[in-house]
């Protein structure tokens, strides 16, 4: 489990303080899919900095199965079970051949010969990137290199992800086999995943959607329940998925319609309405 | 014709064994004042195609005509890249200036502009991408939301004065406010300004409510070109390349599955809306 407790994170700059994250408490428990939305500025990317400990606390603590990232001997340990990806895979590729690549982890954690080819085939697999295994990262496309990056983690088998806007810069099948991905990791293998996006329909895979504002977490529902506050979304710069707010509007002119996540659901219960 | 390519190849590492192929006998053209969406899937030469628009890349073979002018002949790269505006993914990692207005100002510094000229030129810059002159000029780009940070960075390309501007993804990243004023400020400057503009995204629903014309790229060919309707009406092809519909044609197409008779070629809310609505009543009455 990673638990945050109270935590503040104050950013000095110059003469100014912002307050990024204000006495922020929540626990992430093993296996769940959780997801953070909310406008820029409200706070998600700093508190994902705080899960692996790459920044520490003004105030408050996070703790790592039980480890907090406060102390400094925690650290490496902190960063073996939590991985993390960003936004824009070119500041996370350091090797020159993409299999080099997605080896820099699990050799920095000392993993034997064998089991690293091993990692490294897994990895790439997984990403449906083992034909490039021998390119050179600069040579790939955008989405091409977020999924050598992703496949990096994979290699050292963390327990907890955390990726911050991971598929932003991915065409739609790239941003489907990285929802696919996580979806199998947390289902198959059990891997937390914490999720971090602009995107709401690829919060409907959630098992719990967190929204943030301010620097504060201000509402946290599953997918069904979190879609179904529409004015309070609008209020936090959260869109509604296209399709739910179809199924807003036609609720409004007086169809029987609940909330919904995806173009098939609204289908469905709209060719059975009569 | 503002911008045209003719059978264009391009290879990068040629001769290598690396060798790869980005761009495939590509013909293309654009006139002034067209919006044109570039879609692709990754990896399908959306930015080396882009980079030949404006003189970044030279094609291997075949030509690039600007203005009717052929490239590095008759206009050189040098001249096209200020007619043609580039605004790469992420503009705002190429801030650096300690003002917004010095910021926006580089270029035409470099160009030699005098003083009053170029603040002339800041303000109806800045106004063009929506940010209030006097309470931007003065302050630091770092300090500035994601958001207002991108508009500054594609005002400095528009300092420039170009004819035509390409965008990458440049609402990739941002929260969804700070997307639709992007959005909103480029409809308007192609509307208002008659300014030509090439955007690549892959957000099929924010394309298909933003361009008149549709370009999909795949493995360096282009494959379809055609106006939204007629391109996302091709569904089962584009998923086979890697891209998708909006949202909506999903639905629509589940729909007309299911017996309701909608039409497919819908993009805006209220149009899908209507449309699902008089075919309920059909059905009730």
């Amino acid at each position: 489990m990673i638990e945050i407790s109270n935590l503040t994170h104050i950013y000095k700059q110059a003469n100014r303080e912002i307050v990024a994250l204000d006495d922020v408490s929540f626990d992430i428990e093993e296996g769940k899919f959780i997801v953070f939305v909310g406008r820029n500025g409200s706070g998600k990317s700093t508190l994902a900095k705080h899960l692996n400990g790459l920044i520490v606390p003004t105030k408050g603590t996070v703790k790592v199965d039980g480890l907090g990232t406060d102390v400094e001997e925690n650290l490496w340990k902190v960063r073996q079970r939590v991985g993390m990806i960003f936004q824009n895979p070119d500041n996370q590729i350091v090797a020159t051949i993409v299999e080099e690549d997605v080896a820099f982890g699990p050799e920095n954690l000392g993993v034997p010969r064998e089991e690293i080819r091993k990692r490294i085939d897994e990895a790439l697999e997984n990403v449906h990137m083992l034909e490039y295994a021998r390119f050179e990262p600069h040579l790939l496309s955008g989405g091409q290199k977020q999924k050598v990056a992703i496949a990096g983690v994979l290699a050292m088998k963390p327990k907890y992800l955390i990726l911050d806007e991971p598929t932003s810069m991915l065409d739609p099948r790239g941003r489907k086999e990285v929802m696919d991905t996580l979806r199998k990791l947390n289902n198959e293998q059990g891997m937390t995943v914490v999720l971090i996006t602009h995107r709401s329909e690829e919060a409907i895979y959630a098992d719990q959607v967190v929204a943030m504002n301010h620097g504060n977490i201000v509402f946290e529902a599953p997918p069904r329940d979190f879609f179904a506050e529409k004015k309070l979304l609008e209020e936090l710069g959260v869109d509604l998925p296209p399709i739910s707010l179809l199924g807003w509007e036609l609720k409004k002119d007086g169809y029987d319609i609940p909330t919904v996540l995806s173009a098939e659901e609204l289908a469905g219960i709209l060719c059975l309405l009569n | 014709m503002l911008i045209e390519l003719k059978n264009v190849n391009f290879t990068y590492m040629p001769n290598t064994p690396l060798a790869q192929r980005a761009l495939k006998n590509v013909n293309f053209s654009v006139e002034v004042g067209e919006f044109v969406g570039l879609i692709g899937p990754t990896g399908s030469g959306k930015s080396t195609f882009v980079q030949h628009l404006n003189g970044l890349l030279k094609p291997l073979e075949g030509e690039v005509l600007v203005e009717g002018k052929r490239m590095g002949e008759e206009i050189s790269p040098f001249l096209v890249r200020r007619k043609v505006g580039l605004v790469f993914q992420f503009p705002e990692n190429q801030l650096f200036e300690e003002t917004v207005s010095r910021d926006v100002a580089f270029g035409l510094h470099n160009l030699g502009w005098a003083e009053d000229e170029i603040e002339k030129r800041v303000r109806s810059v800045l106004e063009m991408v929506g940010l209030d002159y006097c309470k931007f000029k003065d302050r630091s780009p770092f300090t500035l939301s994601g958001g207002e940070m991108r508009r500054v960075a594609i005002a400095g390309v528009l300092a420039m004065n170009p004819s035509c501007l390409i965008l990458d993804e440049p609402a990739s990243g941002l929260d969804s406010i700070g997307k639709r004023e992007i959005l909103a400020n480029l409809e308007r400057l192609n509307k208002e300004n008659n300014l030509t503009i090439i955007l690549i995204s892959h957000d099929m629903d924010e394309i298909s409510r933003l361009a008149g014309r549709l370009v999909v790229l795949n493995e360096g060919r282009i494959e379809f070109d055609g106006s939204p309707r007629k391109v996302f009406s091709l569904r089962d092809d584009l998923i086979k390349i890697g891209l998708d519909t909006p949202e909506f044609t999903s639905l629509l197409v589940a729909l007309k599955k299911g017996g309701l008779d909608v039409p497919l070629d819908l993009f805006e809310l209220n149009e899908v809306k209507d449309a699902i609505v008089s075919v309920l009543k059909r059905r009730g009455s």
